[in-house]
């Protein structure tokens, strides 16, 4: 089995996996960051939105021999205990989540944008968030990116 | 411990206790029947048998410190009940909700863990009430014991006691210990707060379970990890009775992280055959998946395809020999001659899968006289039964933790995840978490059934319906589910109308179909009410009449109903005009006492399709627990069901699910999004339920819109472009311009 060393979120991780294993297992199974979620399998659905270097990226289809030296970023180390990212606190400031399972690939999304795109219009977001939600939050979440960028506007 | 007769509200079999906790506070428990529907046999049995008689099912948890735990005994599936419920107990007890947290009640029957039917704060509010005001109660008694001082001169405010004339106050947690040394209240005695002075309910409160979901924190079924667990994938038969007639798992074996392979039987109504690969990880198990080289036996059932089950119900809806008659309100008035218009109409609907984001898993842990359940379900005290049956584990030692569910809608009403886990777990000695790919998510669902449903009504000159004659014809979820039953057609709708007819009657013609049928949010309210509004949309129309005034006629004498009409209306400028290729729709529904009224406004282009702009939904829920989550769970149920309108259809080729992930069973994103607007009763009649209601009506008024844009009427869902004639009309630019209101 080949060996990795993988950076997720600030730290080094060696791990021995297949070579076609998605970073989504990897992150799941191996560096028990459940925080990332599985939804599809075939990069439609987004649940397992996470950073690399910054990019929002679909996990369940990125083999783990394809990331090198990028960094990775999940939900777990988007903020902090103390300091949330302006998204997570958008997120509870509209109480955005339903079931909640969908949420971690949604903020990874939103938080992604934002990075790029300070001011996103409805069309920049309805072209960021492509990510599927079945309790349909959708509304909420457009809420909580204009607020977010409005806190890190200014 | 105290018992009082039967007072009405309060049962016979209601009563308080506590019990000290050693040097924290105290746990209060109120046992008190929840309101039953008819047709839970099982909790009617248990009520009747007074089965566990003495068990609270309230628990209310104080700490020294002053931190009230509210133990949830419903599945929290993003419909919030892990904040309505605490909110009902911490309103009687006056807590101080920023010191209110929320846990997971076991999975007992006393606790009533069922979690369906939009029920969970119709059928708790009377007990959690009583819990929060016993809890109250005693802590007043305490304080006053402490002041010696009447209990009458004592109040409470937001987690204090307070003696006003005096100017003392205490707070609840310094109280613990002493409240758990007092005799619990008599039930009967405790009152229950005035609704108009209520301090929690009613306002719009955050969720307790936001900060986990924002921060990957929270634990769902698919997160579950014990020691020695495999993990398995698991091959099953494509066809819904077929089997295994050879495997060859040498290459599966091979594959590095697997460790078993394990050939399973059918389980009638729960599984075809399978091949189980069970390995150290979920990839592995995944790779050893495929590279099974399985051969099926395809059974007796693998030609049948929903094109030609249509084909058979279109054909059998003039089969009156047939038909069971379900329902039939008032006999045929035949003297009647006023009839002025003859009104017919035939709408169909597809199966659906449910599709919840976290496909389906179960983790169970089978030892010689323990099961351990892990799993986000909605009926957790069914997978205790079943766990039992399958191990001849006694009931008692089998434990369901449940954990938060990724979307549930009545798919996790079911078992087939648990039946799959504790077979594993049994058979290789291990714990075992069973995981469904999405591909066997939407191919080994319990569909919603498709279904036909035809009316013929008779209006008089009043545009009232004297005749009210509806068909369902479809496959049986009943049948599927008992083959003998007598009446095949209980569970498929074809209710009363809400509307004042005459005389109405219902009833079924079965089609035969191998498809698993199940629940699915609204259960057969889905299907009436894309039904039963379109219908009396055509009503309204054969009248020439408007069909909000059509509506609020019909339901004179109900004016909450008609207020719900008259608000939706309103608030979405029914009557002003729109753009060319734009309409309004509306439609009304009750769901069991929950009124709601929805107007949809729908662009209609050749190049965008039918698109849904925007939705104005106006309800009435009774007392509203959390206003923010009855919102929440309208913007849910109109983005739900508009995917259903638009996108929704699941179809059967060689005796298979045709669909398997999003690419090929589309749901809505966030651009194809409707705004949702919602508009809130206030009133304090009794609390209904919220998580449903406003699925039933929404297809409705997308067609009732449509046919407003382009003056044809789609009676088939999904909705479809290539079923409608737009290609004679130029679009304008305005069809397309996007609401902008967000």
């Amino acid at each position: 089995m080949p060996s990795y060393t993988l950076l997720v979120n600030g730290r080094r991780h060696a791990v021995d996996v297949a070579a076609d294993t998605p970073l989504l297992w990897v992150l799941r199974d191996q560096l028990d960051l459940t925080g990332t979620k599985y939804g599809c399998g075939a990069g439609l659905c987004g649940a397992c939105t996470v950073h690399l270097d910054g990019s929002p990226t679909r996990s369940c289809t990125l083999p783990v021999s394809a990331i090198g030296s990028k960094k990775i970023t999940t939900i777990e180390g988007l903020g902090t205990e103390k300091t949330l990212h302006a998204v997570q606190q958008a997120w509870i400031a509209e109480d955005v989540p339903q079931c909640g399972y969908c949420q971690s690939g949604q903020i990874m999304a939103a938080a992604a944008l934002l990075a790029r795109n300070r001011h996103p219009t409805d069309a920049d977001i309805d072209a960021a968030m492509t990510n599927i939600c079945r309790c349909g939050t959708y509304q909420r979440m457009r809420r909580a990116i204009k607020r977010a960028a409005q806190e890190v506007g200014t | 411990m105290s018992a009082g007769p039967n007072d009405g509200a309060v049962s016979r079999r209601a009563f308080v206790v506590t019990t000290a906790v050693a040097g924290t506070g105290f746990l209060l428990g109120v046992r008190i029947p929840e309101r039953r529907r008819q047709g839970d046999a099982a909790a009617e049995a248990l009520e009747s048998s007074g089965g566990e008689p003495f068990s609270p099912n309230a628990w209310v948890r104080l700490d020294e410190s002053g931190e009230v735990t509210i133990l949830v005994h419903k599945s929290e599936m993003g419909q919030g009940v892990w904040t309505a419920l605490p909110m009902i107990v911490a309103e009687e007890m006056d807590a101080d909700w920023k010191r209110v947290r929320a846990a997971r009640a076991p999975t007992r029957p006393e606790y009533d863990t069922a979690t369906g039917g939009s029920s969970s704060v119709r059928e708790s509010w009377d007990a959690l009430r009583h819990a929060g005001a016993a809890a109250r109660a005693m802590l007043v008694a305490a304080a006053a014991k402490r002041w010696n001082v009447p209990e009458s001169e004592c109040s409470t405010s937001a987690g204090e006691v307070i003696h006003t004339k005096s100017g003392r106050r205490v707070g609840y947690g310094s109280l613990a210990r002493d409240a758990a040394s007092l005799t619990p209240p008599d039930i009967k005695s405790l009152t229950l707060k005035d609704p108009r002075t209520f301090r929690i309910l009613g306002k719009d409160t955050r969720r307790l379970d936001t900060p986990d979901k924002i921060s990957g924190k929270a634990v769902f079924g698919i997160d579950v990890k014990v020691p020695n667990m495999l993990v398995a994938v698991v091959a099953r038969c494509p066809t819904f009775a077929g089997k295994v007639a050879r495997v060859d798992d040498a290459k599966a074996r091979a594959v590095p992280g697997v460790r078993q392979v394990i050939t399973l039987d059918p389980v009638p109504k729960q599984h075809p055959g399978r091949v189980a690969v069970l390995a150290d990880d979920t990839w592995s198990a995944m790779q050893g998946r495929r590279a099974l080289d399985v051969t099926w036996d395809y059974g007796d059932q693998a030609s049948f395809s929903s094109e030609e089950m249509w084909e058979d119900a279109r054909r059998r809806v003039n089969d009156d020999a047939d038909a069971t008659v379900n329902r039939q309100w008032a006999p045929p008035d035949t003297s009647r001659t006023s009839t002025v218009h003859t009104v017919e109409a035939t709408y169909e609907l597809p199966f659906v899968a449910h599709a919840c984001m976290e496909p389906m898993n179960c983790t169970a842990s089978v030892t010689a006289d323990k099961v351990e359940l892990w799993l986000p379900s909605q009926f957790p005290e069914q997978a205790r039964r079943v766990a039992s049956q399958l191990t001849n584990v006694p009931i008692e030692k089998v434990e369901a933790h449940v954990t938060y569910l990724g979307g549930g809608f009545g798919r996790r009403a079911y078992q087939d995840f648990v039946v799959e886990a504790v077979q594993l777990s049994q058979k290789v000695g291990r714990p075992v978490k069973v995981l469904y790919t999405r591909e066997d998510d939407i191919q080994h669902d319990l569909y919603r059934p498709a279904q036909l449903q035809r009316f013929r009504a008779q209006l008089d000159t009043s545009g009232r319906p004297i005749t009210w004659d509806n068909r369902v014809v479809g496959p049986s979820t009943e049948l599927w589910w008992n083959p003998k039953s007598t009446q095949p057609g209980r569970r498929e709708g074809g209710e009363e109308p809400p509307y004042d007819v005459m005389t109405a009657r219902n009833d079924f013609v079965p089609v035969a179909s191998p498809v698993p049928l199940g629940a699915w949010r609204a259960v057969q309210n889905g299907q009436n009410g894309f039904c039963f509004e379109s219908f009396v949309d055509e009503c309204a129309h054969a009248m020439g009449a408007d069909p909000v005034a059509y509506r609020i006629a019909r339901l004179a004498g109900k004016p909450r109903q008609q207020a719900v009409v008259r608000l939706a209306a309103e608030q979405a400028k029914w009557g002003t005009p729109l753009p060319k290729g734009r309409g309004r729709g509306v439609a009304f529904f009750d769901y069991d006492g929950t009124y709601i009224a929805e107007v949809a406004e729908v662009s209609v282009t050749k190049k965008g399709g039918v698109h849904v702009d925007r939705v104005v939904c106006a309800v009435d829920c009774g007392t509203m627990i959390n206003p923010d989550t009855v919102r929440a769970q309208v913007e849910s149920a109109v983005i739900w069901m508009t995917t259903a309108a638009l996108h929704g259809e699941i179809t059967i080729k060689d005796g298979r699910t045709v669909q398997s992930n999003f690419h090929d069973y589309p749901v809505l994103r966030m651009a194809d999004s409707p705004v949702v607007e919602v508009h809130l009763v206030r009133n304090l009649e009794t609390p209904t339920g919220m998580g449903e209601p406003a699925v039933p009506p929404l297809a409705a008024a997308i067609g009732n819109a449509i046919f407003a844009a382009t003056g044809q009427r789609l009676r088939r869902l999904p909705f479809r472009l290539k079923d409608l004639d737009v290609a004679a009309r130029d679009e304008p630019s305005t069809a397309t311009e996007a609401v902008t209101s967000r």
